[in-house]
């Protein structure tokens, strides 16, 4: 009581008052001391162990894009807010794909407030970098991976109500190659079927029993074609869908030389490109969920003999697009006409 | 040459009696000026930058994860946060003019802490705000209007009686210190328990300097530059380490204060320069180890003198 009966004499002020004032200096530094000591974050006190670590060799950037009509439009913060920064950062970090399922809807909202153009879904893309003090490779990134655009909600709704009214077909890139489906040599268990939402109303279903591990023994159910195309490298997509209820379906693809072997490609997760997209609709599809297109090359210009053929679930295939475009995946799902 | 002797001499004296450097750098009486100044400044960057903002959080509730006090306040929905925005930003706008400041402060430290936290709850903790929000709990205590206020000029209407220096003018800014000191004293020692001197005395800041190019946007190439010396990177990380580590002597005051206020802000404009990182929330904050008094000190002795000529 003398100390502070002092000190409030020195400070010009009432004892009550310098025992508040060193209470609230008191109780700020006791905080601070023990976040550091139990090494927590809690807002708004932390430990502040930001940069503490040491820097991991890997640095890795995101950009997002909406697709539009108008083509991607690179989207800054003012479209991803609240979701900003860093924080955008560390949550598609953690998981991309659902994050961006998430970031849809903020986006669609944010873009209408701006009048920006309405876009049709967000495509995702992650850099890797792998940092190191010789600035090797420093201007490029090691990796690039695209992860799968998302559907906005509206999109969506146009895709459902695409499987009662099919979209007519829409012009292909230039220099393509366009396979029907129902025109192909079918063998084993695969059948052409009745289906209103593929391209002619005709798909070809791969009924067969399922081959993972060897091409050549799934080409119970597989459909062959023979075209031309001139020498050069393509991409491969179908536009497949999966049938009601059973969401894994994948098959193999073999081109000339292959063919006949158990040398064959995968194309993964037929008609799941989405986390949001409705199953049973139509999607164009290539290798993986959120990795590049399958890319072949031919040597040689004329004909050309290629072969699906059943690997996982029961695909079912409208059209099968080799093009030296659709790096990416399309904003669209419709089919193409030559 | 006298005066930095002077200086340096008062800095020994309050090394070797650190308790009595402490209660005199905390409570010692000081003009009011300093303290209205950094009202100002902190309760206009309130404003300035929070003004008319939209709180909505919806359409990003899936992500959200409840961190410190929002365990136990959980997010508000969109429309009471907007009535707590609404009541913050006026209330920091009365604090600024130092209306009615001491209700006011109390409304601003009860709505905008919670309001600038709330996005620390979506996958990161904002760390920018903490010293703001801090210095907000601490304003609401503290009595910053007594001068240079609306408040003020109302009381002098009635009663011109002068302001006295007190040492009600001199603990807010000591306890903002303290947190701000705090920050970087836990920064520092972070490091140490997480990586050890090799923070420093290894490739760890080239590599840092080289990441944030990639994942930032620097304001200059520099960062690419020093990242090639590697000792040189050492040097600055060293630097960062050491002056984060002895910050706390800061809390002797007087040319300590000083001292470890210009450091911190150089380790601020270097990270702003090498990395790209901008702790724009803590710019107010910062104010706080400037002596505003001293600056003005001047500027008031001339209008007074000329004043008081005129009068006689």
């Amino acid at each position: 009581v003398g100390i502070l009966a002092k000190t409030s004499e020195r400070a010009h002020m009432s004892p009550a008052r310098v025992a508040v004032a060193i209470g609230l200096c008191g109780l700020v530094g006791l905080a601070q001391l023990l976040q550091t000591l139990l090494e927590r974050d809690d807002w708004p006190l932390s430990s502040y162990p930001m940069y503490s670590w040491r820097q991991p060799s890997v640095a890795t950037k995101f950009d997002i894009f909406a697709l539009t009509a108008d083509g991607e439009v690179k989207l800054s913060s003012q479209h991803t807010k609240p979701l900003t920064g860093s924080r955008l950062r560390r949550l598609l970090g953690a998981n991309a794909k659902t994050t961006a399922a998430t970031l849809v809807p903020v986006v669609c909202k944010n873009l209408a407030k701006l009048n920006g153009p309405a876009p049709s879904a967000l495509r995702v893309y992650k850099k890797d970098w792998r940092i190191n003090s010789q600035l090797k490779d420093f201007d490029t990134p090691g990796r690039l991976h695209t992860i799968v655009p998302v559907l906005c909600p509206e999109q969506a709704e146009v895709i459902r109500a695409q499987k009662e009214h099919p979209a007519p077909g829409i012009a292909a890139p230039p220099g393509s190659v366009i396979l029907e489906a129902e025109d192909l040599q079918l063998n084993g268990g695969a059948q052409v079927i009745a289906d209103t939402q593929a391209h002619h109303g005709k798909a070809v279903s791969l009924n067969g029993p399922p081959s993972e591990s060897n091409p050549e023994a799934a080409s119970s159910a597989s459909v062959t074609a023979k075209f031309n195309a001139e020498a050069g490298k393509y991409h491969v997509w179908l536009r497949s869908k999966a049938v009601k209820g059973k969401k894994d379906h994948s098959v193999w693809l073999q081109l000339n030389n292959d063919v006949d072997t158990d040398v064959g490609i995968s194309l993964s997760d037929l008609a799941n490109p989405t986390p949001n997209y409705p199953i049973d609709a139509y999607a164009w599809t290539s290798k993986k969920s959120g990795r590049e297109p399958v890319v072949v090359q031919f040597d040689t210009s004329g004909s050309q003999t290629l072969v699906i053929s059943n690997r996982r679930g029961t695909p079912i295939i409208d059209q099968v697009l080799l093009t030296p475009g659709w790096a990416h995946h399309p904003v669209h799902n419709s089919p193409l006409r030559p | 040459m006298t005066n930095c002797f002077r200086i340096a001499h008062d800095m020994w004296q309050r090394l070797r009696h650190p308790i009595e450097a402490v209660r005199r750098a905390a409570l010692d009486p000081t003009p009011a000026v300093n303290l209205a100044v950094l009202r100002v400044l902190v309760y206009g960057y309130c404003v300035r930058t929070w003004w008319g903002r939209s709180y909505s959080w919806d359409a990003a509730r899936s992500k959200y994860e409840a961190v410190g006090l929002y365990k136990v306040f959980p997010l508000a929905s969109d429309q009471t946060l907007a009535i707590m925005q609404q009541l913050g930003q006026w209330a920091a706008l009365m604090c600024v003019f130092g209306l009615a400041f001491r209700p006011a402060s109390i409304v601003c430290a009860l709505t905008f802490p919670y309001l600038l936290g709330s996005d620390s709850s979506f996958g990161k903790v904002n760390h920018s705000f903490n010293l703001l929000a801090v210095a907000l709990f601490i304003f609401a205590f503290s009595r910053a209007a007594d001068f240079g206020s609306l408040d003020w000029w109302f009381r002098q209407r009635k009663d011109s009686k002068p302001v006295t220096p007190s040492g009600e003018y001199r603990w807010p800014i000591y306890a903002v210190w303290m947190s701000c000191i705090g920050m970087y004293w836990s920064a520092g020692v972070s490091k140490l328990v997480h990586t050890g001197w090799g923070w420093a005395l290894s490739d760890n800041f080239q590599l840092l300097l080289l990441r944030h190019h990639v994942t930032h946007s620097p304001p200059t190439q520099l960062g690419i530059t020093l990242a090639q010396y590697p000792a040189v990177s050492q040097a600055m990380a060293l630097f960062a380490l050491l002056t984060e580590l002895l910050c706390p002597l800061a809390l002797l005051g007087g040319g300590w204060a000083l001292l470890m206020g210009a450091m911190l802000c150089g380790l601020q404009v270097g990270i702003y320069v090498l990395l790209g990182v901008l702790f724009k929330p803590m710019a107010p904050v910062f104010a706080a180890f400037v002596p505003w008094r001293s600056l003005f000190e001047p500027a008031w002795r001339r209008f007074k003198s000329r004043k008081n000529k005129s009068q006689s």
